[in-house]
């Protein structure tokens, strides 16, 4: 154990925390919420909030006056909100299977005053919860019982005794607490009356209706519901005894009846498409108290909320016939006010009112308030589900981009004279930078400053960052502030008629078309799942810049981006031709067609198809399998390439695979050295087949076998390492995350076995690095076939450490000429973002041994210890709290010695990493002036003794 | 208030110049008794000529001990003391053995045809070489000691190449 404050001193120095004035000047950091599921506005003292549970599984709650997040609690990925409730100060959830898990938020703060785990009656069906509040108490139903909390604690309990009458809602009124349940199948209302404060039963009921009834509201001490076939209202009052008969409305044809979640009004839509807001009264009576008129309009959404005077509004927004968003919103005070505003692309799927405000939730992604036609905030939430994401770097400037090579002297001269106009301006600024005086930001991008135009800064940390999301939207944003540059949303193409999504599946950068060196276009293929089940494949080909799409051309960038439809059907795979701009897309009969098919793009993969392998996942009936494929050209089947079959990656019997983990960087990054060098100058080489990839399985079935780590040759489908992880625990998934780059493998796992005296349960990170063989031994693997003997010798070096945290994501750095040494990158369960040192993760560290002189000079081994401390200053996300990052994407800036880091998933988070140090900037804290002053202070000594010198020397040849 | 004091006058251009030496005074009486002195026998001179060739030549060698000591105090690490002791061991040799011909001439027997040739003295000479090689020796072995040496194939890692593999994998 003495070793372990040698090894946290040596590490020391090369762990860089990141320090407090680079906070939010190198990195930054986006809260998101996800895309709502609902939204309901109250109001707390001195407050406006939006709480709204969204798609990632988070509740968040939004002020209402600029939009930004009030507070957010992430929910587990196996505790799934079920449903939310609003009472005044607080808002409660139930969430996970069987919506037994009871959560309290207090509005203001977000803080948990209290969760509880209910214990139901296992039900058969599905479950149906629904939260009232009375009088200090919490009332919850869940499918056949109710139980109400008072105090944090259960107070009683009561459960239905016949388990075939489901209840869906509840009520409370003056008399008493009522659930009550609509059957789907046998046309009954389910009523039962319970009494508040005792718990016990007051009359059990059921009512028959007609069959077909739909639309079942609950408002004030009325169940309503409409009878499509009749197109009658049916309504009855509840009472203790239930006793009370229904009445039916049948002067009006009513098609529908619509919740709005305010305490005593609902809407009922007629069939003319007028919709009137009726009033539950006391003695339950429902009156009319409003009629929205018929509109041409699609898309017709109601909600009701009530404002910070109590006061209640309903609303009703449509989409009218030339696109514009309109909305009615009735209160019985002020009247009925009409907005119209244009939303942009997509349409409202949710929508909450207060006052004259709306809350929007479209199918884009976005959140946004608008007051009467105004847009006050947005979000865009889609933000929260990136599905594909890429680095773009920003063009050179023009104008010295390029010089054509054919330039005539005089063309030269001409060009040469036009430039000298900047000479002045080049001055200045070199004088600028020479006595350290801003422009600093020019140098160092901040993420602060985000008036500059955009332009490439000297050391490439200001890149576009191109996201495709789920809900067919793309961003532009920028990689020094996080601010959105550009947003798209993609276009239906021919399926516009009938509707339907497209979602990105894959991002690729190649070479814009007209040739300008450095530029580059981003092509995202994505699948289009149009309504009618038919499914395309399209290519959006952008320019990452503006955002605007560059095949097919168009004039409007504010439209829809339309693509270019190239496969119609699923699409299997698509692959970058490595060294060339074609992709190759395989359609689900695994015909090869490259992108842009052009003839000349055919000639290419004609000619490089004997050479390409391609692995990838294919699922079978009894589970997905690695396959090998190879390409092959048969002109009586197909006038395309086929992919065909070579080889299955064949895993032990109760092992399925779950996970490819393809090696990083993509695309691969050059590799700076060939081996390890060790102290006595021998030479570790390093196994670098370049087709390897990483395949994670996990067994299945109820005696699980642990999870497999197998790294795979990409041609043939030999395994050149594999391990076997014990699982989190009995019967519980695989947790394994795994990255590839170089020789190097790095996993991660977490071991539940570890029972015994001198083990541990806990996670653990692995560090696997391949090598050729013995010391000096070599088979030059970086350019061996596949298929010849040596490839197959492989001598793994591997050691594993007790590691602090469950992560969620990892990848290694990557830098442009992958000189300065790679850093792991982890995300962790705590939300936070990591980098692990490479020295920490050698796997050479001597075990129950200190390091020889040549070991710890030359290639600074430290002593193996099983514990990687928990660092602190290990963290490049400062305070932030990173919540539920998927992926790592690092991208490489010019400067040799940083990364860029880019962390996605629920939030957005980017950084920059200099693993090596900043070996290629000199410090901030560089004294220039003195430098300077040394210089101009020895040049003046030369100048001031030169002649003195020259002086004595000659008088002394005088004398001489 | 600095005076120049001339005195070459005093010998060239002095009265007394031309008065006679005081009694017992001889001018040249050094001369005179190296003239007395009878020279020894060409053959003994050749001797302790070929003798000190012999010195000569080992003294390289002689003179290892002390650099030795020398290179132990500057230590291991590559730093202006050490480097300067190492560059002076390693271009010694070759700078003895360029001027080796030159210097042997004063211990060249009078027999000699030509004292320059480097036939004469071969023995001397070959053990000089012999010793300044010794020299070289230690200087490399310092060299290797402090990692300046290409030995070992970590050295030459940066100037191996690979070519490309004939299948790539897309992935």
């Amino acid at each position: 154990m003495f070793l372990l404050p040698l090894t946290l001193l040596l590490c020391s120095s090369l762990s860089w925390a990141i320090h407090e004035s680079d906070v939010g000047v190198i990195d930054w950091h986006k809260r998101l919420v996800g895309v709502p599921h609902a939204a309901r506005i109250i109001h707390p003292e001195n407050s406006s909030l939006v709480i709204v549970p969204t798609a990632n599984n988070v509740l968040a709650a939004l002020n209402l006056a600029d939009g930004s997040v009030a507070w957010r609690y992430a929910f587990d990925s196996t505790d799934g909100i079920a449903s939310f409730h609003v009472d005044g100060d607080s808002v409660v959830t139930l969430s996970g299977r069987g919506a037994t898990n009871l959560r309290s938020f207090e509005a203001n703060t977000g803080l948990i005053t209290l969760e509880k785990r209910l214990e139901w009656p296992l039900s058969t069906g599905p479950t149906a919860v629904d939260v009232v509040f009375a009088s200090g108490a919490t009332f919850v139903l869940n499918t056949y019982s109710i139980a109400r909390l008072g105090s944090g604690e259960v107070e009683w309990t009561w459960e239905a005794e016949d388990k075939s009458m489901p209840y869906t809602r509840l009520v409370q009124t003056p008399t008493g607490i009522y659930a009550v349940g609509l059957s789907p199948t046998s046309s009954s209302l389910y009523l039962a009356a319970v009494d508040p404060v005792t718990g016990g039963k007051i009359q059990i009921g059921w009512k028959h209706l007609p069959e077909s009834v739909s639309s079942f509201v609950v408002a004030g001490e009325c169940a309503a519901w409409v009878d499509p076939a009749s197109q009658s209202l049916g309504f009855m009052r509840l009472t203790p005894t239930l006793k009370a008969s229904i009445v039916a409305e049948k002067i009006m044809k009513w098609q529908e009846l619509v919740d709005v979640h305010l305490p005593d009004l609902l809407v009922g839509v007629l069939t003319s498409g007028d919709a009137k807001v009726l009033h539950a009264k006391e003695g339950g009576v429902l009156e009319a108290v409003h009629t929205f008129p018929a509109n041409d309009g699609a898309h017709t959404l109601f909600s009701g909320g009530l404002d910070n005077t109590g006061e209640p509004y309903v609303v009703r927004l449509w989409t009218t016939a030339d696109n514009t968003t309109a909305a009615e919103i009735f209160s019985a005070t002020h009247g009925v006010a009409k907005v119209a505003f244009s939303l942009g692309h997509g349409t409202v799927t949710h929508l909450a009112v207060d006052g004259t405000r709306l809350v929007l939730t479209t199918s884009t992604g976005a959140v946004q308030l608008w007051d009467q036609n105004q847009l006050i905030w947005a979000r865009e939430e889609s933000l929260a589900s990136i599905d594909v994401a890429a680095f773009v770097e920003l063009p050179v400037p023009e104008r010295v981009a390029r010089v054509d090579e054919s330039e005539t002297f005089f063309a030269r001269l001409t060009r040469q004279i036009g430039d000298a106009r900047y000479f002045p301006e080049f001055v200045v600024g070199f004088a600028q930078r020479f006595a350290g005086a801003p422009p600093r930001e020019d140098v160092i991008v901040s993420a602060n400053n985000h008036s500059a135009a955009l332009a490439r800064d000297a050391y490439g940390f200001r890149q576009v960052l191109v996201v495709g999301t789920a809900h067919g939207t793309v961003y532009g944003l920028d990689s020094s502030s996080g601010e959105i540059l550009w947003a798209r949303v993609f276009g239906l193409g021919w399926a516009s008629a009938v509707g339907g999504t497209v979602r990105p599946v894959k991002i690729f950068l190649v070479n814009s078309e007209d040739g300008a060196d450095g530029e580059k276009d981003v092509v995202i293929i994505a699948q289009r799942k149009a309504s009618n089940t038919l499914v395309d494949t399209v290519i959006f080909r952008i320019d990452p810049v503006t955002g605007a799409s560059v095949s097919p051309v168009e004039k409007d960038s504010g439209a829809l981006l339309e693509g270019k439809d190239v496969i119609s059907g699923p699409l299997t795979e698509a692959f970058l031709l490595p060294d060339s701009d074609v992709i190759l897309l395989l359609d689900e009969f695994f015909q090869v067609l490259p992108y842009p098919d052009t003839e000349a793009n055919t000639a290419v993969v004609t000619r490089r198809a004997p050479s390409i392998f391609m692995p990838f996942l294919e699922s079978f009936e009894e589970g997905p399998r690695v396959l090998g494929h190879s390409l092959k050209l048969d002109p009586e089947l197909s006038d395309r390439h086929v992919a065909f079959r070579t080889w299955g990656l064949t895993l032990p019997p109760g092992e399925s695979v779950k996970k490819i983990v393809k090696p990083t960087p993509r695309p691969p990054a050059p590799i700076a050295s060939l081996g390890k060098v060790l102290g006595n100058r021998t030479t570790l080489y390093k196994y670098l087949n370049p087709r390897m990839f990483v395949v994670l399985s996990e067994g299945s079935g109820e005696a699980s076998i642990g999870c497999g780590v197998y790294v795979v040759d990409g041609a043939k489908g030999s395994i050149l390492y594999s391990a076997l992880v014990p699982a989190a625990g009995l019967g519980s998934a695989c947790d394994v995350q795994a990255t590839l780059t170089e020789n190097w493998l790095v996993y991660h796992y977490y071991d539940g076995e570890g029972v015994g005296p001198g083990e541990t349960k806990g996670w653990r990170v692995v560090t696997v690095e391949l090598y050729e063989g013995e010391l000096d031994e070599k088979t030059r693997s970086s350019e061996l076939s596949a298929f010849s003997l040596e490839s197959m010798q492989v001598e793994p070096l591997e050691q594993s450490y007790v590691f602090a945290h469950g992560i969620t994501a990892i990848t290694t750095t990557s830098t442009k000429y992958g000189i300065s040494s790679k850093d792991i990158i982890v995300a962790t369960q705590s939300n936070k973002i990591n980098s692990i040192p490479r020295r920490l993760l050698n796997p050479r560290r001597p075990k129950n041994r200190k390091p020889t002189t040549e070991e710890m000079q030359e290639e600074q081994l430290i002593p193996y210890d099983p514990v990687m401390p928990d660092d602190p200053r290990r963290t490049i996300s400062h305070n932030y709290d990173v919540v539920g990052t998927r992926q790592i994407l690092t991208t490489p800036a010019l400067l040799e010695s940083t990364s860029l880091v880019f962390g996605y998933g629920l939030d957005m988070f980017l950084t920059r990493v200099a693993p090596s140090g900043t070996f290629d900037v000199l410090s901030e804290s560089f004294n220039k002036a003195q430098l300077v002053l040394t210089v101009f202070g020895l040049g003046m000594g030369i100048g001031i003794t030169r002649p003195m010198v020259r002086r004595k020397r000659l008088r002394e040849r005088w004398y001489q | 208030m600095s005076k120049n004091l001339e005195y070459s006058s005093l010998e060239s251009s002095s009265k007394w110049r031309n008065l006679p030496p005081p009694p017992g005074f001889a001018k040249s009486a050094s001369s005179k008794t190296t003239t007395k002195k009878s020279a020894p026998p060409p053959s003994s001179y050749d001797q302790l000529k070929e003798k000190r060739a012999f010195d000569f030549a080992t003294a390289p060698a002689k003179s290892l001990p002390m650099q030795a000591f020398m290179l132990y105090m500057s230590g291991g690490g590559v730093q202006i003391f050490s480097m300067g002791i190492v560059v002076m061991l390693l271009l010694s040799p070759f700078k003895n053995l360029a001027g080796i011909n030159e210097a042997f001439v004063p211990f060249a027997p009078s027999t000699a045809k030509d004292p320059k040739a480097f036939t004469t003295l071969l023995g001397q000479k070959l053990l000089y070489v012999a010793c300044n090689a010794l020299t070289l020796a230690v200087g490399l072995w310092k060299c290797r000691s402090m990692g300046l040496l290409p030995m070992g194939t970590g050295d030459w890692l940066a100037f191996e190449t690979r070519g490309i593999a004939p299948e790539i994998s897309l992935f």
